[in-house]
């Protein structure tokens, strides 16, 4: 029987800083090739999925994948908001951490090819969709439309400026960044991320969309995209719960019958929508 | 299978045998005159006039604290890393749990079913499958079981290794399992067959204990009725003043799961990570980072507790969250229980 809660061991590869609370961190195995993942098809892991993370004597907590499973790196980006999120703030490049994962059960990458794909993030709720972006980047052909909406508190707090600048300047991707308070500098969209809605024109028929951001954003963008036309199937939202264990063992993630770390973290509204108040 | 007969003057001569193969946890005396489970040092602490223990034994399979892994060495504070890892401190002895009421053994097979869900927990199934489980069916219910209603007791139709019915002067012995099977043949000295009048003999005493019950709910009215929205959010309004958040309720409780991995330092470049019990009714147990906590009110905290019981395990895989054992009715300070939340949820 395999040990559910023993981590792996790896070690920080590279940080890199993205905002004055928020670091992407590059991870590697201590020794050997790679880290065994529990998936064992042809790809490492599903753009949504997350690991849990030790920093050993603080503890553990789930993050995202930020990076894709199309690139050779592994890499998770994190806001620092407690305590092993600041004690992984405070680890540099070499220094060991243990790794659970991948978990969850990640975006529906196989029933969205030949769509238009709509991503909507907020603050440091772009980290898991920028995994399926950048998967959906390297597969480019197997996709129609590209349509990003990112919001955030102020400029400073925009998370991979270097990437955004990247996909700004692409002709296949549609890019539009707004901030809640913009500074002297600021020439684009102030206001919260619904604001976007009105720029773009969708085909509701033809698209899917994923939402991720602060607990208190995601409703409002959900009214949103169902106002624009698109059905409850079609749209995605990660939802975010305190957890423990990550396999559906301590109980600490549940929404009425489901385990956010099993059935979740990726939820379509029409699943969201019966599972009472709660989310 | 066939059944067997115990004398009782051959029970504690039986519990010696076994103790020599096994690790045996049957109910002792405690400290404070409770009676509870415990490993037992001889044959003569098992107490087996006893009514039920005022914790399940849950213990010995999730424990309430629990080691799951140590560290140790430079590797986690510096580069580059060499030789030290992980210890997993897991070790179990072979063991027998002697006298476990059928509510009890109930809650175990509940959590068999839920730690086998999507991945096995390794820690619970280790000592679970190291485990030989011998029941003592009850012919004296007290005044709050409910396991007649829940499916769970007085005495149970399978599912064990063993179970004994307590026919005044013998036990009756009935084989559940291989397992069970293989202990029987093994020290079949102890036994002798049962005939027909014991095997009427003991259906009689089952009958008889059935009838003795003062406590009947109707869980599947309560489940229909709760997933049809049809209760007032009164109810759980009401039961929240009461609720203390001291989470007894989920401590005593034979089925609950929950837990909480914490990790202690121990020394310099040396800690564990370990798992406590936790309980649903803590308002910490879903607060999250910017403090933003999904059940921040005790109504919806307690409501959790009772849909997830009733409502959301049987939806989950096919079994109530509750064996009816009846200690959560007398370990709630605001007397919030299981049988009274049902009847109010019945009228
Ligand atoms: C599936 C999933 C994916 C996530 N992905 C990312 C990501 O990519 N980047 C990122 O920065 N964050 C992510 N988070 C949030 C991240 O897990 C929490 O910020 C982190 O657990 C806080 O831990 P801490 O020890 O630093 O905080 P603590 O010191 O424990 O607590 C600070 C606050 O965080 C709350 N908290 C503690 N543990 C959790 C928890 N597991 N989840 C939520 N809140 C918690 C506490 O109740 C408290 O309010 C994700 C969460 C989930 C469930
Ligand atoms: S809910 Fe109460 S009566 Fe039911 S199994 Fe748990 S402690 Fe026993
Ligand atoms: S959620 Fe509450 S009722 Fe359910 S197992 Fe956990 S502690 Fe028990
Ligand atoms: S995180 Fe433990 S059950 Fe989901």
């Amino acid at each position: 029987m395999k040990n559910i809660y023993l981590p792996q061991l790896g070690k920080i590869k590279r940080v890199q800083k993205e905002t004055s609370d928020v670091k992407t961190f590059t991870l590697a195995p201590l020794r050997g090739a790679g880290f065994t993942f529990f998936l064992k098809e042809k790809i490492k892991f599903i753009p949504g999925q997350f690991l849990e993370i030790s920093v050993f004597g603080t503890g553990e907590a789930p993050f995202s994948i930020s990076s894709s499973p199309t690139q050779k790196d592994l890499q998770i980006s994190i806001k620092d908001v407690g305590s092993v999120t600041s004690a992984l703030h405070n680890l540099r490049k070499g220094q060991v951490i243990g790794l659970r994962g991948p978990f969850g059960n990640g975006f529906p990458i196989k029933d969205i090819r030949g769509y238009d794909i709509l991503f909507v993030g907020g603050g440091i709720g772009l980290a898991p969709l920028r995994s399926l972006i950048n998967y959906i980047l390297d597969k480019r052909k197997n996709f129609e439309r590209i349509i990003i909406l990112y919001g955030a508190k102020n400029p400073e707090e925009l998370v991979f400026k270097d990437e955004l600048k990247g996909w700004e300047r692409r002709k296949d991707v549609e890019l539009l960044v707004t901030v809640d308070e913009g500074d002297g500098k600021w020439k684009r969209n102030v206001g919260v991320v619904t604001t976007l809605f009105e720029k773009i024109k969708v085909n509701p028929k033809k698209a899917f969309a994923f939402v991720c951001g602060p607990p208190v954003m995601i409703p409002f963008v959900i009214e949103g995209l169902v106002k624009i036309g698109l059905k409850d199937e079609r749209i995605f939202a990660n939802l975010e719960r305190y957890m423990k264990c990550g396999v559906g063992k301590c109980g600490h993630c549940n929404i009425g019958p489901k385990y956010t770390c099993l059935d979740g973290p990726v939820f379509s509204y029409k699943e969201i929508k019966g599972l009472s108040k709660e989310f | 299978m066939r059944d067997w007969i115990l004398y009782k003057e051959h029970t504690f001569p039986l519990i010696r045998r076994l103790n020599k193969h096994f690790e045996i946890i049957a109910p002792v005396e405690g400290k404070g005159g409770d009676i509870v489970f415990d490993p037992i040092t001889s044959e003569h602490d098992v107490v087996l006039d006893f009514t039920n223990t005022i914790m399940p034994p849950k213990r010995f399979f999730f424990p309430q604290f629990e080691t799951l892994f140590s560290w140790k060495g430079k590797e986690f504070t510096l580069a580059p890393p060499r030789g030290a890892g992980l210890t997993v401190p897991l070790k179990t002895k072979r063991r027998i749990i002697f006298g476990i009421r059928p509510c009890d053994f109930s809650g175990i097979l509940f959590l068999d079913g839920y730690y086998a869900l999507a991945y096995e927990d390794n820690y619970y199934f280790t000592r679970r499958n190291n485990t030989l489980f011998i029941l003592l069916g009850c012919n004296e219910p007290q005044e709050h079981c409910f396991c007649l209603s829940a499916g769970t007791g007085p005495f149970l139709k399978r599912g064990f290794d063993i179970q004994l019915t307590d026919l005044k002067d013998r036990y009756y012995v009935q084989i559940g399992s291989r397992k069970g099977k293989e202990l029987i043949e093994r020290y079949d000295y102890f036994f002798r067959p049962a005939s027909r009048e014991e095997k009427e003999e003991n259906i009689q005493t089952v009958r008889e204990a059935e009838r003795k019950f003062k406590e009947e709910v109707d869980f599947d009215l309560v489940a229909k009725k709760m997933e049809n929205e049809e209760v007032p959010e009164s109810l759980w309004q009401e039961l929240a003043v009461r609720c203390q958040n001291c989470g007894g309720c989920s401590y005593v409780c034979p089925t609950c799961f929950c837990f909480n991995l914490i990790d202690r330092v121990t020394g310099k470049e040396e800690g564990k990570r370990m798992r406590t019990w936790d309980s649903c009714t803590f308002s910490g147990y879903t607060r999250m980072a910017g403090g933003y906590n999904p059940r921040e009110e005790k109504k919806d905290r307690v409501k959790r507790r009772f849909y997830h019981k009733l409502v959301y395990e049987p939806q989950q895989f096919g079994m109530h969250g509750c064996v009816g054992c009846g200690r959560c009715v007398t370990t709630c300070l605001g007397n919030i229980n299981m049988p009274r939340v049902m009847h109010e949820i019945m009228k």
